[in-house]
């Protein structure tokens, strides 16, 4: 197996007087261009979890290894060069910024990375539009356009630099059961076509079945990876590993 | 390159966006700019007036006898003096003046340096008895002294034989043609009739009830050997104490005396105006940095979520707070430029509806760029405020807390 990331012994605490522990010596790896979805309660560390990997945390103590390159003592500010080439994001909310245009938001990576986007960047920004069906509102601002087109132009510029790994906090969690799962439908295809990783917390199962695998955070704590498998016109689980964290 | 090309991309987007904000700020920027520059310009002109009043048209340094020192009472074999006797040394006259006048001509600072011999004497037409101060000169150096190619206002400047040359105050409260004569008593009661020649206009009441005359025709009306004083005109106006300073340390038996020296309230009132501008001025500028300070800061909070995805899509530290000194900067600079466009058209009203005619603004660069400069760089203090809490901001915190 291919691995993107190798987390070993990750640990997460938080205050200064009294620790609380929200991560337990987590280890895993995620396999280079599949999709993980990481489930749990609410409270689990999830999220937690996901904004270490994604270097907008650091962790208290462990190993993190992104494509080679040890981030385990990385400062997050010094990670904002590798983010910006490397990894894209999808939140709850889409956070995209409303002076500009849906276009120009979907660009904004590339000005950050590279500067001023050549005629041929727009083009692919276009064309990515047109792919996931917002091409229309090109020139529309984020207030005009609805929740789930928000979420869209919020997919496309986290696609849009070509990220080796998407990582996506609750994508859908703000929209409509339909909304939601039309823009997690665009996302997998584009994710898939375009061979990245994406790494996807969600607290619902249904939406997790969209991944290859499935990890169960409690407490903290991986207790059990699935497998996916299509079934026919469904999709199925298979449990992998079950580590037994509860008991 | 300073900046990244994305930081003014989205600097200026967002004072673009918010164009109510940016356009207070810019109004705020732009009317402090305006009234320092309006304000150091009038008060500069006005100074450039009052000095030019007090010796535009006047020698800059005088050259004069010594001061009259007190003799003792006693006698040197210590007997009591002679009470009838006068105790002290008149030094009303300078006896060689040819030399200071030779040496003074070849300091290259110097513009001109007249002899003058006078005293005070009444001209008397018609029953009407007039106080004046005559003044015995060299037609060529008290034309360069008195700028009477300028303030010359009717007549020549022939000073020769009975010839004179008057103020305008004199000729018009006599009521003096040219051409006409009149009959002048010198302080020993004796006089002698005089022709006019000219009338001058020196710019003020005290200046205008001169009378000229030629150097050996006063000296022979006051009965005088030498000269009163040697009156001298420089190229730096402002030089003048400095350069009688210069003459002290080389001439012990005249004294020298300084426009400056003579004209100390002028100095502390134009020094206290400077002063009194310079305050009003700093805080204008402290006035301009607060709002900058205050308004971008509440920025800061508001662009908090923008910022934070922004940092968390690679916008580094630094790159977060230079967005915030892009928009003070930009702001200061176009404030500024807003601002001296309306401090001219300020000044320009001002002359035109409220102007007496005698003064006028000085526009003159360091006037222009000062405060302009001042605003930029309060602008880029007052943006480091929000610039650090912009550097300081977590990306996962927004992120955490929507």
């Amino acid at each position: 197996m291919d691995e993107i990331i190798v987390v070993k012994n990750l640990v997460k605490s938080f205050g200064d007087v009294v620790k609380t522990e929200v991560l337990h010596h987590i280890s895993v790896a995620f396999e280079r261009g599949a999709l993980t979805a990481i489930i749990g309660p609410s409270g689990s560390g999830k999220t937690t979890l996901l904004n270490i990997i994604s270097l907008l945390e650091s962790p208290t103590s462990g190993v993190l290894v992104i494509d080679g390159k040890d981030f385990s003592s990385g400062e997050i500010n010094e990670s904002s060069a590798y983010r910006n080439a490397n990894i894209g994001f999808i939140f709850q909310f889409h956070y995209l910024l409303p002076e500009f245009t849906a276009l120009e938001n979907i660009l904004i990576p590339y000005w950050i990375g590279r500067g001023r986007p050549p005629l041929e960047m727009t083009e692919k920004a276009l064309r990515l539009m047109k792919e996931i069906e917002i091409f229309p509102i090109k020139n529309k601002y984020p207030h005009e356009i609805s929740g789930g087109e928000q979420q869209r132009v919020a997919i496309a510029r986290a696609l849009v630099n070509e990220p080796k790994i998407v990582f996506a906090d609750e994508p859908t969690g703000n929209l409509d059961r339909e909304t939601g799962f039309a823009v997690l439908d665009v996302m997998t295809r584009m994710v898939r076509e375009l061979g990245t990783t994406l790494i996807m917390v969600t607290h619902d199962r249904e939406i997790a079945l969209k991944a290859d695998r499935i990890l169960e955070l409690v407490d903290g704590r991986i207790c059990k990876s699935f497998v996916v498998k299509e079934v026919g016109e469904g999709r199925i689980r298979e449990l992998l590993e079950d580590r037994s964290c509860l008991l | 390159m300073i900046f990244k090309p994305h930081e003014p991309y989205i600097a200026f987007r967002w004072l673009l966006k918010g164009r109510g904000q940016t356009v207070l700020l810019l109004a705020g920027i732009a009317v402090g700019v305006a009234v320092q520059f309006f304000l150091s310009s009038l008060i500069g002109g006005l100074q450039l007036s009052l000095i030019e009043r007090t010796v535009g048209s006047a020698p800059h340094i005088y050259v004069l006898p010594p001061d009259s020192v007190p003799t003792g009472f006693l006698s040197e074999n210590g007997q009591a003096a002679d009470s009838r006797r006068v105790p002290y040394t008149e030094n009303l006259e300078i006896l060689s003046w040819n030399q200071y006048v030779d040496y003074l001509k070849g300091v290259p600072e110097v513009a001109a340096a007249c002899p003058v011999a006078g005293g005070q004497a009444f001209i008397e037409r018609g029953g009407a008895s007039l106080n004046v101060a005559v003044k015995g000169i060299t037609a060529e150096d008290g034309a360069l002294v008195y700028n009477f190619a300028r303030n010359l206002k009717a007549g020549r400047l022939d000073l020769v034989g009975d010839s004179a040359v008057l103020g305008r105050t004199i000729a018009e409260k006599l009521q003096l043609s040219l051409g006409d004569r009149f009959f002048m008593r010198n302080n020993k009661g004796t006089g002698d009739f005089f022709t006019l020649a000219g009338i001058f206009d020196l710019g003020s009441v005290q200046a205008n009830a001169l009378v000229f005359l030629s150097l050996d025709r006063a000296r022979s009306f006051f009965s005088l050997n030498g000269i009163n004083s040697i009156e001298v005109r420089i190229r730096e106006v402002f030089q003048a104490e400095a350069l009688a300073k210069k003459f002290r340390l080389e001439f012990s038996r005249v004294k020298f005396e300084s426009w400056q020296e003579r004209n100390q309230e002028l100095l502390t009132a134009l020094r206290s105006q400077s002063g009194s501008s310079g305050v009003i001025q700093f805080f204008v500028l402290f006035a301009i940095s607060l709002g900058i300070a205050s308004v971008l800061g509440i920025a800061a909070v508001q662009k908090s979520r923008q910022l934070g995805i922004l940092k968390a899509m690679g916008v580094d530290n630094r790159g977060a707070a230079r967005i915030f000194l892009i928009q003070g900067l930009s702001l200061g600079l176009t404030g500024s430029l807003i601002g001296i466009a309306l401090g001219y058209a300020l000044g320009a009203a001002f002359l035109r509806f409220f102007g007496t005619g005698t003064f006028g603004l000085q526009l003159k660069a360091f006037n222009l760029v000062t405060p302009a400069v001042l605003a930029v760089l309060g602008s880029a203090v007052a943006s480091v405020i929000p610039a650090r809490r912009a550097a300081k901001l977590s990306p996962i915190e927004v992120i955490r807390n929507g």
